[in-house]
């Protein structure tokens, strides 16, 4: 199967590849059914190319480090907490929080797909959905934070949550340190994707 | 045993992770194009989202490894459409309306699962059971298959994802995260 990870159809400089073609001929077939409006394409890659993303789990995380009552209702229940920062929908209609603290670092994956929280993060890194995530975060955590230039102390207990089924897991890394004074917003922008996945530290 | 092609969790020889600094979502227009295309096919609801996972699995070992993840999303929803014949449907009503696009409606929540509780509560010591290579939608990954663990948290009742991607009647189930250690999971190694 042709690998086209470098398309350059979109500016005409090269012919469209194979899968361009048949994804326009599967388009073009589906649009004359009236199985699909295009416009309604164009806005379901919007949202999820645009609109939706890690910007939103890192609010939720900047609230939970300044709201313990947030905290404790994001750890209790984080579809609905979630929801009162209005987000939500597919692929998060059973959120659970995972706490990172001083013992215990949290890591996710789902080995069998891509299962990922996508109200609170967008859609899934390429690296997420590989073959080599998906193989190794369950056997061998500690080298996967590795290739990521994170040295996980052996004293730290880490878990490794394997979304099989219908629940997605948002990691809540821990509050650096001096950052005390920092506004809500300012907190936010400190918050990384990979860190809401356990795969870095802040 | 293994469920399939994509039971990949414990399985050697991959290599290291490798992120892509400052990935972009979609790496050329045809993933963006299959990604909207599938979810505006799924509004119609003519299948469940487990018969979609399904179908992915399905796909031959050797080329399911080889190809990229829109490359498999693609490959699972033409067979879908020709297997469902809905390829070949031309409904009445009109599709997805732009307007009406939001995460909330991109996939609606899951049909209500009322269910009895389980028989287990947090902190029993459980064995988990093997799955034969059956060719049907099974959620327990291999690596954990007839292991010991201990219910770590319930998670309440929810249709039973083998029988609906098989179009099989309801059927409800509670569902639990069941806690592993790495020792019983991969012996003395991990």
């Amino acid at each position: 199967m042709a690998h086209d990870h470098h398309d350059h159809d979109e500016h005409g400089q090269h012919p469209p590849s194979d899968m361009a073609l048949r994804v326009k001929a599967l388009e073009t077939l589906l649009t004359d059914q009236g199985l699909i409006d295009p416009a309604a394409v164009d806005a379901i890659i919007d949202t999820y190319e645009h609109k939706v993303g890690p910007r939103n789990g890192a609010r939720v995380v900047a609230r939970a480090w300044t709201d313990p009552a947030f905290k404790q209702r994001l750890l209790a229940d984080g579809t609905a907490a979630i929801g009162e920062l209005g987000y939500g929908g597919a692929e998060g209609y059973q959120l659970v929080v995972v706490e990172n603290t001083p013992q215990v670092h949290n890591l996710v994956v789902c080995t069998l797909c891509s299962c990922y929280p996508w109200p609170v993060l967008g859609l899934p890194p390429s690296w997420y959905k590989s073959n080599e995530y998906r193989s190794r975060a369950v056997v061998d955590p500690r080298g996967v934070l590795k290739d990521f230039g994170v040295d996980m102390p052996q004293e730290i207990e880490m878990r490794v949550w394997d979304s099989t089924a219908e629940v997605r897991y948002l990691v809540l890394p821990q509050r650096p340190e001096g950052t005390e004074s920092l506004s809500e917003d300012d907190l936010a922008n400190l918050v990384t994707r990979d860190a809401m996945i356990g795969a870095a530290r802040l | 045993m293994k469920l399939g092609p994509h039971d990949l969790g414990g399985e050697i020889g991959f290599g290291p992770v490798r992120p892509e600094p400052d990935e972009p979502v979609f790496h050329a227009d045809w993933e963006r194009r299959v990604f909207g295309i599938t979810l505006a096919v799924a509004h119609w609801r003519r299948w469940p989202l487990d018969a979609a996972r399904h179908q992915r699995e399905l796909i031959a070992p050797a080329e399911y490894l080889e190809m990229t993840y829109y490359e498999r999303w693609f490959a699972g929803l033409t067979a879908l459409l020709n297997k469902t014949g809905f390829i070949d449907e031309r409904p009445s009503e009109p599709p997805l309306r732009a307007d009406a696009v939001s995460p909330q409606r991109i996939r609606a929540a899951p049909p209500k699962a009322d269910g009895k509780p389980g028989r287990f509560k947090v902190g029993d010591a459980v064995r988990t059971r093997t799955f034969a290579d059956d060719g049907h939608h099974h959620r327990l990954p291999d690596y954990a298959q007839a292991k010991a663990g201990v219910i770590a948290a319930l998670r309440g009742p929810h249709l039973l994802p083998d029988d609906s991607a098989a179009g099989l009647p309801r059927n409800v189930q509670a569902l639990y995260s069941v806690r592993f250690s790495a020792r019983a999971l991969w012996g003395g190694q991990a």
